[in-house]
């Protein structure tokens, strides 16, 4: 067998369909609203504040080599 | 042109080359123009590369002619997350403030494929500078969101969601992602294809967009554990270009792989309560597929850290640093995810007690990890709890089943592997709703070769890596 040039073809429902499929995802910049700044920022605290209570050894130094 | 070509292993169709069933022109023009056509059906094709591809072709058949078999990888189509440079193309980051960014260099992992004689055919579209530090939705990028081959109203995954669709729509044989935490394992898992995310070190990311410094993975996405093995091995090296390296090389060697009867592998029984309930029968025929291969099961516990607010805080500080100018110039503005645009900027105020903190905590991840792999070899969970979303769905819906499980399982698995620098392979494993469901094996670092050979033998005695949608 030799692979001729590429037969693929896209049906009319097909393209329908990835039309349709575009359409439904909502533009990400139109999820903006008035607080996302704050929202954001006070998700990023709350990661900030779960580190501030996890206790560690005094000796404990940054990791430099990141493999297990 | 048949699926049996387009859907083919690395193995299956450089064999049909050497007994010149084609040419590896005729094969990667095929390849080429079927990603070129049927790529944008799925958000997936970045930028097609059809006539340095056809080029190239051409000098593998002349190798090819001359019985110079450089190996498995001679003559293989395959396409590249955009976030890997090629000099003098355009490597856009999925972001339109790079839509028309042009680099003199090629990454190294790309070289490396060329010299086996592999064939880029074409740049895949991502989610938007990978992914980083948070996006809200399937949409956050430059070529829309990534659509998922069994059902286009899914997403793909991400941040490699136009990898993961290639590789199952068949427009490419194999592809490259990348991961900082799940960008490889997500996509896979979503879109029905076997993914490798590699050792921290393993292989050189010099020429790919960094995201964050300490974290960043390159690997392969492919039909099969025993594909990823062999690309795998072009890949991965020493390069004194990326300061994350780790100096080692890895060869794929199946035929000394320890036996299976000697690993021990660990699991959490609370895994499965923690996926949707459509998915549970299929992780748990799954699992029994594991058991049977002959490893010994073991119930563990993943260590307790706050892996979420670690990874959270690692990768918006790194990906804030590295974007610094574009935040500052107010080009951020352009990206297409306002919750991405706003954590970048949020990113930039981490105190440095709060980084470092973080990298003291990933210290102690490191050692509970070497304690954890002195008991067991493998750690298997489900690579996703959940199916492919719809794309319409923001990504912090939250989670389906509303009865939270008494006990967290591996249910961190993808960041804690990521922190700790931990290989892992994605293996399809079922299906639920139609949508492809899969397994993840995690294991210490280097253990590539451990982990492969229980995915084969999965494979070998599982066929769900070979199903594909309908495609054209």
């Amino acid at each position: 067998m030799r692979p001729k040039a590429n037969t693929v073809r896209i049906s009319r429902r097909e393209l329908a369909a990835t039309t349709l499929a575009a359409a439904l995802a909502p533009a990400a910049q139109s999820q903006t609203q008035p607080g996302l700044a704050k929202t954001v920022r006070d998700a990023q605290q709350r990661n900030l504040d779960t580190l501030t209570k996890f206790e560690i050894p005094i000796a404990t130094e940054p990791a430099f080599q990141f493999k297990a | 042109m048949t699926d049996d070509v387009f859907f083919a292993t690395i193995t299956e169709l450089n064999a049909r080359l050497k007994k010149k069933e084609f040419s590896a022109v005729e094969l990667i023009r095929a390849f080429a123009e079927r990603l070129e056509k049927v790529g944008p059906a799925y958000n997936a094709l970045a930028l097609p590369l059809t006539q340095l591809a056809i080029r190239r072709a051409k000098a593998v058949d002349d190798e090819l002619r001359r019985e110079r078999f450089r190996g498995p990888l001679q003559g293989i189509p395959f396409g590249a997350k955009d976030l890997l440079s090629v000099a003098g193309q355009i490597t856009s980051w999925g972001a339109k403030p790079f839509a028309a960014q042009v680099l003199d260099e090629t990454a190294t992992v790309l070289t490396k494929l060329d010299k086996t004689g592999s064939v880029l055919i074409g740049k895949l579209a991502m989610v938007e500078l990978a992914g980083g530090p948070s996006y809200r939705m399937a949409s956050a990028s430059l070529f829309g969101p990534g659509l998922n081959p069994w059902d286009k109203t899914r997403w793909s995954g991400g941040s490699s969601s136009g990898s993961g669709s290639a590789v199952a729509a068949g427009l490419v044989t194999y592809a490259l992602g990348s991961e900082t935490s799940g960008s490889i394992l997500t996509p896979s898992a979503f879109c029905g294809v076997t993914g490798l995310r590699p050792t921290y070190g393993l292989v050189s990311r010099h020429g790919a967009m960094a995201l964050a410094w300490t974290m960043d993975k390159i690997g392969p996405m492919c039909r099969s554990a025993e594909d990823c093995g062999l690309v795998l091995q072009a890949i991965a090296g020493g390069d004194a270009e990326d300061a994350g390296s780790a100096g080692k090389s890895f060869y794929y060697t199946p035929q000394y792989a320890r036996k299976l009867s000697d690993l021990k592998v660990g699991f959490a029984a609370a895994d499965v309560e923690w996926a949707e309930p459509e998915m549970r029968p299929v992780l748990q025929a799954a699992m029994k597929v594991i058991a049977g291969t002959g490893v010994k099961m073991v119930e563990v516990k993943l260590p307790d850290f706050p892996y979420g607010a670690v990874a959270g805080t690692v990768v918006s500080t790194e990906g804030s640093s590295i974007f610094e100018q574009l935040i500052m110039s107010g080009k951020v503005d352009e990206l297409a995810d306002a919750r991405q645009i706003e954590g970048l900027k949020a990113g930039l105020e981490i105190p440095a007690k709060d980084y470092l903190k973080a990298m003291r905590i990933r210290t102690l991840m490191k050692q509970k990890f070497h304690e954890l792999f002195a008991d067991v070899d493998i750690l298997v969970a489900p690579a996703r709890y959940g199916i492919a979303p719809p794309i319409s769905q923001p990504l912090d819906a939250g989670p389906t089943n509303p009865q939270r499980p008494a006990t967290a399982g591996l249910n961190a698995l993808i960041p804690a592997g990521n922190l700790a620098g931990l290989p892992a392979l994605s293996l399809p494993c079922g299906f639920a709703q139609n949508m492809p469901v899969a397994l993840q094996l995690a294991g210490p670092a280097f253990s590539e070769n451990t982990l492969l050979a229980l995915g084969r033998e999965f494979q070998n005695q599982t066929d769900w890596h070979k199903r594909h949608p309908q495609v054209g």
